[in-house]
């Protein structure tokens, strides 16, 4: 199954995702919260998560070809 | 000798005795309220009589810095303004940065007290050696800029002194106008600006002193201000020194965040032509105006460039105000919310809630709930920048349509009724949220809604609980989890109001705790600290319950907790379960779940009695 991952905003030039493969490619049935906590070991960086443009609960079981958004905090002021 | 971080008094300005004394602080008060939004909290809840109006000469407002103001850490010119506002008619409590905070430390102040009412239109003038009224009367009119202006000429001051003052909207009583200074620093919440006003007091301009913060541990200090410094810069990949808060302005649209036409639609192509990228690209930069010892330098002075308004020079508007009269209200030159921001900061109106006001003006004009006879004739369509400038002078003058509009976006929203009282953007308490769409971001809509400040308290930019060695939010819309983490994180914002320092400058909490430690040989750990701030909370929250607030009121408004029709977050709504999510939040605080009421057990631990 394939999945595609898409960096937004000041994330891109992080170290954490200076790496990141733009497409994942696994075998079997996973989660969101799978993918971001135990494979891309994001775990404890703030991040907003869309899939498809949509908001997803963590346990969402990724489908193929959706598209994983990860942006920075949303900041303000 | 006095406490390390503090000056060990604070100056009490009665205007109605024209009286001024120096009151020292107990340490058992210094520990356990800190500074700031701490010591505001503390003196409101004791001070202000029971049930006193937000405009009797008895209601208090309380200016106050932190052990960290006049230190080496950077951006440590912070204050914060304590009150009970016209919009909630509950406490506000809400931060300024520029210099003010800094400054009256350095004339041997950790803060004032103001009460009474003066028997004509003054401003109060502070050195380290004398307090004095002078006459304002021939300030009354002026806007925010031209009264600062015109009190440094007055004293003779251009530099070295800090000049904060109400507009025009405030001398006629808007609800919602502010208390700007050094420049358009605001005090922007709750309506404090009308409050000063109901003293007949204008402006408080504090002089620079020579009086040093005294420190416990230079070094210490010294290695914990490089260390948040460099955290600062770095935050975000430096975005805020780069593009300013407007840089995380197509962020917000991506994430469903943004807020546009009063939350009627997520899209907004014109997105890439409004953001801090594009604005910091395309306009000129004159220079950068910092705040006070800050190394983030993130406001600028710019030319606009291009547009209709091309060659207007003003301050940079942050985020919320391109998002406020920007995007809330159709508008997509980003030139004309530098103009529109000019305006809004000269006649001294809160920009969050004016965006609000308008968003809403303009829907009900779209659906013909208000014509153009009752709009004074101005035809109130989406981003109609000639028409919004028109009406934010009718909002400052209270006049025609305006007088309505002044009262708040709830207030004028009921006296509408009808569908246009399900339309406004605001909590039931009166308050309304900073400018964004919080239907895509729970912890702020929670935040908002019940806290006890009048703005967030919990929050800013989410919770990261992991700062504070808590468990990272795993699921943003998740009923149970996020009023359970916006409880766990709730206090340590607060903490942070009564430093003195600038939020953006603190983006550390545990190396903010450092800098705390080495300025006053506390030597807290971060659950002392929560607890401190939890103190705070309840504290503001006493005084909120005695003031009339009850459940009902907190509770969002029909539009601010609808499910968005489009967008990312599309079909999800908060309602659905609220009673639940409100529930799970007060008995976290320790709060009888039904009544949010303190609980004795959970004052007891606080160190609060009833």
């Amino acid at each position: 199954m394939k999945v595609r991952i898409e960096v937004f905003g000041f994330l891109k030039d992080s170290t954490n995702f200076q790496d990141f493969p733009s497409e994942f490619l696994f075998e079997g049935l996973i989660s969101l919260d799978y993918l971001l906590n135990e494979i891309l070991k994001l775990r404890d960086i703030d991040k907003v998560v869309l899939v498809n443009q949509k908001y997803v609960p963590p346990n969402y079981s990724l489908r193929e070809g959706d598209v994983v958004q990860i942006f920075p905090p949303l900041d303000g002021g | 000798m006095p406490p390390y971080g503090y000056a060990g008094r604070m100056l009490r300005v009665n205007l109605s005795e024209k009286r001024f004394v120096n009151e020292e602080l107990s340490s058992d008060f210094l520990k356990q309220y800190i500074g700031g939004a701490g010591f505001g909290a503390r003196i409101l809840c004791q001070e202000n009589p029971v049930n006193v109006e937000w405009s009797h000469p008895e209601n208090r407002i309380i200016i106050a810095n932190g052990p960290l103001s006049n230190t080496i850490v950077r951006g440590s010119g912070t204050s914060c303004a304590t009150s009970k506002g016209p919009m909630t008619n509950l406490a506000g409590s809400t931060q300024a940065n520029g210099y003010m905070g800094t400054f009256l430390k350095s004339c041997e102040y950790d803060g004032i007290i103001i009460q009474g009412k003066s028997d004509r239109w003054s401003y109060l003038v502070i050195t380290r050696d004398k307090v004095e009224l002078r006459d304002a009367t021939h300030l009354l009119g002026k806007d925010t800029q031209e009264t600062q202006e015109l009190i440094k000429k007055e004293l003779e001051k251009e530099k070295g002194v800090s000049v904060y003052c109400i507009g025009p909207a405030a001398e006629k009583r808007a609800r919602f106008s502010v208390i700007m200074g050094d420049g358009s620093h605001t005090f922007s919440k709750n309506g404090l600006g009308a409050v000063m006003a109901s003293k007949n007091l204008k402006a408080i301009a504090v002089f620079r002193g020579d009086y040093k913060t005294p420190v416990w541990n230079e070094r210490l200090l010294r290695d914990a201000a490089k260390e948040l410094h460099e955290k600062a810069l770095t935050y975000l990949n430096g975005s805020r020194h780069k593009y300013g808060t407007n840089g995380a302005f197509s962020n917000l649209h991506e994430a469903g965040t943004l807020p546009i036409k009063n939350y009627t639609t997520h899209l907004f192509p014109e997105h890439e032509k409004m953001n801090g990228q594009y604005v910091r690209s395309h306009f000129e930069t004159v220079k950068r105006i910092p705040c006070y010892n800050c190394g983030i330098h993130h406001n600028l002075l710019m030319k606009v460039t291009e547009g209709p308004y091309a060659g207007f020079v003003g301050e940079e508007p942050e985020l919320e105000i391109f998002t406020g009269l920007g995007s809330n209200l159709g508008i997509t030159d980003a030139g004309s919310v530098f103009i529109l921001s000019d305006i809004v900061d000269r006649l001294g109106i809160d920009a969050n809630e004016t965006g609000w006001v308008l968003g809403w003006v303009m829907e009900c004009y779209e659906k013909g709930i208000l014509k153009k006879q009752d709009t004074d004739g101005i035809e109130m369509t989406w981003g109609n920048v000639e028409s919004v400038k028109k009406m934010l002078y009718k909002i400052a003058n209270c006049e025609g349509l305006g007088a309505l509009l002044a009262e708040g976006v709830k207030r004028a929203s009921e006296e509408i009724g009808g569908e246009a009282a399900h339309m406004a953007v605001c909590t039931h308490k009166g308050s309304t949220p900073r400018g964004h769409d919080h239907r895509a971001r729970w912890c702020e809509l929670l935040d908002t809604t019940l806290s006890n400040t009048s703005t967030l308290e919990a929050t800013f930019g989410g919770t990261r609980p992991n700062l504070i060695d808590l468990p990272p939010v795993q699921a943003q819309f998740s009923p149970w989890e996020v009023p359970v983490i916006n409880a766990k994180t709730n206090g340590w914002h607060i903490f942070e109001d009564c430093l003195g320092v600038c939020r953006f400058n603190m983006t550390y909490p545990k190396t903010v705790a450092e800098a705390f430690n080495a300025a006053t040989n506390a030597h807290l750990s971060l659950p002392d600290i929560l607890k401190i701030g939890k103190r705070i909370v309840n504290t503001l929250r006493l005084f909120n319950i005695r003031n009339g607030l009850i459940p009902a009121m907190e509770i969002p408004s029909t539009r601010y907790g609808s499910a968005p029709g489009d967008g990312p977050a599309k079909g999800i709504s908060v309602m659905e379960n609220w009673n639940l999510m409100r529930e799970i939040y007060y008995r976290e605080m320790g709060w009888d779940p039904i009544t949010g009421k303190p609980t004795p057990e959970t004052l007891r631990d606080l160190g609060l009695e009833i």
